[in-house]
This record gives C-alpha cells, sequence and structure tokens, in this order.
C-alpha cells in the first residue's frame, strides 16, 4: 500500500459538505412579525392577592365611597408610573400600531427630563417628545408597595384595539404583562409584579439609520460593494 | 486560466427557486451566468491568489495599525474626528471582524494586483459560498465536469465557524441581522449570513436598519422592542457615521459586525498608504492621495477613485490628462485617490475580475465577475469557477 503524502494545503479547496435541506426557502424574505413582547413572570407558589382595576377616579371612588382620597392618590400614581416606565413612540403611527387608532396620546417633554440623554446634536425634533398609549385604567390593591406608608399599591394599565397587538382586548402593565380580559375588573397580582420597575428603555426613537441610500435608480441593486 | 461554454442545468432556474436565490436576473438582465465557467490551476489559486490574499490581508492590517494610532491618517481617512477614539478603541479590544472581498486584476499569470478592499459591506457572497458551489456539485454528479474539478470556495464553512468564534468571544447567543429596505440582492446576502449563524447555533432574528429603534437611555432596539445586543449589518459605517444614530452606534453598548475599525480597512485611503509602507510590492498598484498628486506621472494612465466610492461609482480613468472613461455616481465630495491604472483581463468580450474573500484572517475562496466595461460595476455578471489541474 502507498501512503498518501498530502502536500497541498488542504485536499480540497472548498466546503465539504453544506447541508441542503437546511439551504432550502420555500417562502420568500418577510421581516420579523411585530408585536409587543409579552412577559411571563414566574409566581413561584406564592399566593396573589386579588386587585382592582378602575377606569377612572370616579369608578373607583363609587366601588370604595370611603377610600376617595385612595382612589385620587393611586390613580396620580399610576400617573406618574406611566409617564415613567410606560411605552413611549417617536411617531403616532408606531405608537397606534401597537395599542389602536386614537389609543394614543403626544407628550412633550424638555430635553433635561430624559435620563441619559446627552446628545445635543441635530436631534430637536425629536428632544423628548413622544407618543405614549393612554392609560385606560389603573390597578390598585392594598398590597403594600413595600414600604410602611399604608399607601396603597397602583399601577397604570393598558389596553391596546388594535389586530397587530397579540395583546388585543387584556389588560396589561407597563412592561407588557398581561393582567387578563378588559371584560374582567379584577386580577391578580404577586408581590414580584410590585416591585418598582426601572425606567424602562422604550424606542423613543427610530429613522436614524438609512438615509444615506440614495436610490436615483428604481432597482434592488445592492449599493455593497 | 480559462473561460469555457458549458451548458447551463435544464432547471436551474428552479433551482434558484427553491433555495431562495432571487437575484439571479436584476432588471431582466443575467446577473448569475452559468453559461461559462473560469477554469483555475491550483498552483494558480494556491501561489498567485491565495497566498498573496493572505499577504496583502495581513499588510492591511499594518495599516490599520498605523492609522488608528494618529489623528492626521484618520482624518486623511475621512473619518470625523468624533469618531477617532472609538475606532482606535475597536481596534485596541481586538474586536473580532467577519468577512472582507480583495478585488484583484489577474489574468492567469504574473502578479495578482490589488484593486482595492470590500472589508466592510462586500456583497456577492451567497453567490459565492453557495451558489457556485451547488453548480459544481450539480455539474459534478451530471458528468458535464469532471470528477477531479475543485473549487476555491471554503467560505461557508468558514463563515459558521467564524459566527460560533464571534458568539463565543462576546458570550452572544442571539444576534440581530440588519440591511437595509428595497434591497433584495441585499436581504439575500443577509439571510445567507443568518443561515450560516444559525447553523452555528445562534439565532438570527432580522430588522431593517431604517426600522432600528433607539431609547432614551441609549440603547438599539428591534421593531419588537427586543435589546440589539450584537447586529450584524450590511450598512457601511462610513453612511453609519454621518447618520443620526452614528455616534450613539459608536459608542453604545451594541456590538456591531464588522466592527468600527473596518471603517478604515475598507477605505479607499488604504491604496496610498499601502504603497507608501511597502513600495514595489509586486501585488500593489502605485497610488497616492490627492494632495501628492505631484508625485502622479502625468503622462501615465491613472485612475481616481473616490475614498468612499462603491460599486464601481465615480471613477475616472485618466490616460495622458485625458478622461478616457468614467461611470457617475454620487460619491467623490469626501475626497478621492489616484491610482495607477491596470487593465483587466479580457476574456472573450469581458473583463474579469477576481473576488478573493478572507472569513477572518483566511483566504476563503474567490468569485469571478465580468464586465462589458472596463470598470466594473454592479452591472457586471457572477460566472462560477472551478479548479482542474
Amino acid at each position: 500500500m502507498t501512503k498518501t503524502i498530502n502536500t497541498a494545503k488542504s485536499t480540497t479547496k472548498r466546503t465539504a459538505n453544506i447541508s441542503l435541506p437546511s439551504m432550502r426557502k420555500w417562502f420568500a424574505f418577510r421581516p420579523l412579525a411585530v408585536s409587543m413582547s409579552v412577559v411571563f413572570l414566574s409566581a413561584c407558589g406564592e399566593e396573589p392577592e386579588i386587585a382592582s382595576i378602575y377606569t377612572s377616579v370616579d369608578e373607583c371612588s363609587s366601588s370604595n365611597p370611603n377610600y376617595m382620597q385612595e382612589c385620587k392618590v393611586a390613580y396620580q400614581a399610576a400617573k406618574d408610573e406611566a409617564l415613567r416606565t410606560g411605552p413611549k413612540f417617536l411617531g403616532q403611527a408606531d405608537c397606534e400600531y401597537e395599542f389602536g387608532q386614537d389609543n394614543c396620546e403626544y407628550v412633550a417633554r424638555s430635553e433635561e427630563q430624559i435620563p441619559g440623554n446627552n446628545n445635543n446634536a441635530n436631534n430637536q425634533s425629536s428632544s423628548g417628545s413622544f407618543f405614549m398609549p393612554l392609560m385606560a385604567g389603573y390597578m390598585m390593591g392594598s398590597m403594600l408597595g413595600g414600604n410602611s406608608r399604608n399607601r396603597p399599591f397602583s399601577q397604570p394599565m393598558y389596553t391596546s384595539s388594535s389586530r397587530n397587538s397579540a395583546l388585543r382586548g387584556r389588560w396589561f402593565g407597563a412592561t407588557g404583562k398581561d393582567y387578563g380580559s378588559q371584560r374582567n375588573r379584577t386580577a391578580k397580582v404577586y408581590s414580584s409584579d410590585l416591585k418598582p420597575k426601572p425606567t424602562v428603555n422604550k424606542t423613543v426613537k427610530r429613522g436614524g439609520f438609512g438615509k444615506s441610500v440614495a436610490r436615483s435608480k428604481a432597482s434592488s441593486r445592492s449599493w455593497g460593494g | 486560466m480559462l473561460r469555457r461554454d458549458i451548458a447551463p442545468r435544464t432547471d436551474w432556474q428552479n433551482t434558484a427557486q427553491e433555495y431562495g436565490f432571487s437575484f439571479h436576473t436584476i432588471d431582466d438582465k443575467a446577473y448569475w451566468d452559468e453559461s461559462a465557467y473560469y477554469q483555475f490551476s491550483l498552483e494558480q489559486i494556491e501561489h498567485d491568489i491565495e497566498d498573496p490574499t493572505q499577504e496583502l490581508h495581513e499588510m492591511c492590517l499594518h495599516v490599520v495599525d498605523k492609522v488608528v494610532q494618529s489623528q492626521a491618517l484618520l482624518t486623511d481617512f475621512c473619518i470625523p474626528e468624533a469618531f477617532h477614539e472609538a475606532v482606535s478603541d475597536s481596534w485596541q479590544a481586538k474586536a473580532p471582524s467577519l468577512y472582507s472581498r480583495l478585488d484583484l486584476a489577474y489574468d492567469g499569470s504574473g502578479p495578482a494586483k490589488l484593486l482595492e478592499n470590500n472589508a466592510d459591506t462586500p456583497t456577492s457572497l451567497y453567490e459565492s459560498g453557495f451558489w457556485q458551489w451547488l453548480w459544481l456539485e450539480q455539474q459534478v454528479d451530471s458528468g458535464a465536469l469532471p470528477n477531479a474539478s475543485d473549487q476555491f470556495n471554503s467560505l461557508q464553512e468558514k463563515l459558521i465557524m467564524r459566527f460560533r468564534d464571534i458568539a463565543n468571544h462576546y458570550q452572544l447567543k442571539n444576534m440581530h441581522f440588519s440591511s437595509c429596505m428595497d434591497s433584495d440582492e441585499d436581504r439575500g446576502t443577509v439571510q445567507y449570513l443568518q443561515d450560516c449563524a444559525s447553523q452555528a447555533g445562534l439565532t438570527t432574528p432580522f430588522v431593517y436598519i431604517d426600522d432600528i429603534g433607539v431609547t432614551d437611555t441609549h440603547r438599539f432596539m428591534d421593531l419588537g422592542n427586543n435589546q440589539i445586543d450584537i447586529a450584524f449589518k450590511l450598512y457601511p459605517w462610513e453612511f453609519m457615521l454621518k447618520e443620526e444614530f452614528g455616534e450613539i452606534a459608536a459608542y453604545c453598548d451594541t456590538k456591531w459586525v464588522e466592527p468600527i475599525w473596518k471603517s478604515v480597512l475598507s477605505n479607499k485611503a488604504l491604496l496610498p498608504l499601502l504603497w507608501e509602507m511597502f513600495p514595489n510590492h509586486p501585488n500593489l498598484l502605485p497610488s497616492y492621495f490627492h494632495k501628492d498628486l505631484d508625485k502622479v506621472d502625468k503622462a501615465g494612465k491613472w485612475v481616481k477613485k473616490p475614498i468612499f466610492s462603491r460599486e464601481g461609482a465615480n471613477i475616472m480613468i485618466i490616460d495622458n490628462g485625458d478622461v478616457i472613461a468614467q461611470t457617475g455616481g454620487e460619491y467623490g465630495d469626501e475626497g478621492v485617490i489616484f491610482q495607477q491604472f491596470t487593465a483587466l483581463p479580457k476574456f472573450a468580450d469581458n473583463y474579469t475580475l477576481i473576488g478573493s474573500w478572507l472569513v477572518n484572517d483566511m483566504p476563503a475562496g474567490i468569485s469571478v465577475r465580468e464586465d462589458n466595461s472596463l470598470i466594473t460595476q454592479d452591472t457586471s455578471r457572477f460566472v462560477p469557477h472551478i479548479i482542474l489541474g
């Protein structure tokens, strides 16, 4: 038997094997389906509290005539929380895509109020202004929000009427946590739901890339190289 | 190096559809042309293309190492000052790169000449790495080509390995992929890279570059508001640098493939600096910055190239002071370089250009493109090749 001496750099110069089934495409390219991500928090067997969801201070007060002040405080706290941690969008269309028509409001905010914003270049138009979904209601419960001041817990509640949203017709919080059908006015809350939320990195601006591509010719050619 | 005619596979259009190769014909003109192929000897491939590719790439990296340490050179490379630190940092941190393509003028003998280095957003990758590979398999299986036929093309296996390395380097398993809207070709190239990354065990969500969002805390998000930790972008740094999100992109936590130091490697200003650092190297053509115009021999034949030109746009060929060929486009405001003209070899009626690929730092194959004009543009055709003998 002759021994093969391999002096070439490799026996072949090409990819040895390609898995053809994994390269087959039966469908055209599509962008990702768009949906707001739904957060599932594990509750680890703890007992939930039943919290109520109200759509207005009046509704809360008429259900709890002895707690009118608490209803107001909880409402305001939820409004503030919504501004801090709620979903934010640069464009009305982006917001309405997720939350449905006429479900978004314009919020003007000055530059200094945006944490971490030290970019003063050519974006006056965006500065801190954005669109937010309307707070459709607020959740109120007796759980202590991690302090001893005996204030009721509250958080903003959103709904969506958009067919693009996986949360259409549901109550959900600022993180996208689903609290059940919009028909219900109570929801189970776990203490993990009540942890203070970080100022959420919601996307405030899109379209900051892609403007350099001058498409003088109507063609699908690459501008690459 | 020979150009040989061959019968196209009878059902290749159906095969293309099956594998999602949607841009073989563009604007009613053939882009993929399998009515011919190029045949190289193993000696030509290894001695004349593979080895010089390795050497040229290493020389280019020497240039990058010099440029990132000099504000003046970064300015000559038209990198805005705000980004000098980011470029230098990413080079010093050895931020891993994926791939490059060196364009070479080579006629089968003598030294291949480097025309340019497409190191940031090279395209024609799918055609090279997969589609011409499949062509060879099928033509050998049908007996149209001899069994001994090989191809200089280990792109796909090297890309898969490289994605695995990059994921390990950053300890990230979810890599976003991005290209701009309205280009089927770019989307196809990125889809191919997604396929390779996915075979390396990564998850590979796609987002159009135009759809990328930024948060008030300077994190990039995809259209579903998922954070982008690492992204492959088929979108050049020179565009990103002048766009609104550029500065955030350069200094934020998102990792980019290619990394920002590739804006130096893919820059045409590399060519005069290569010539300065490695004068008279057999694989280089004399090249000069515009400011060194006095070194350009006016009686000779030169090519004027914008520093940021792509796909052969805004190129001018000047012979003894007269413009003999030129292409239109939107580049050139940022500055130009002059490179000595070298004629692309002519096979039949075609001017032929070799694209020599590297994945990471390893030569990984070639693509052959033909054009009817002296300046290879995006109208050129892709023709497969084999190694035999």
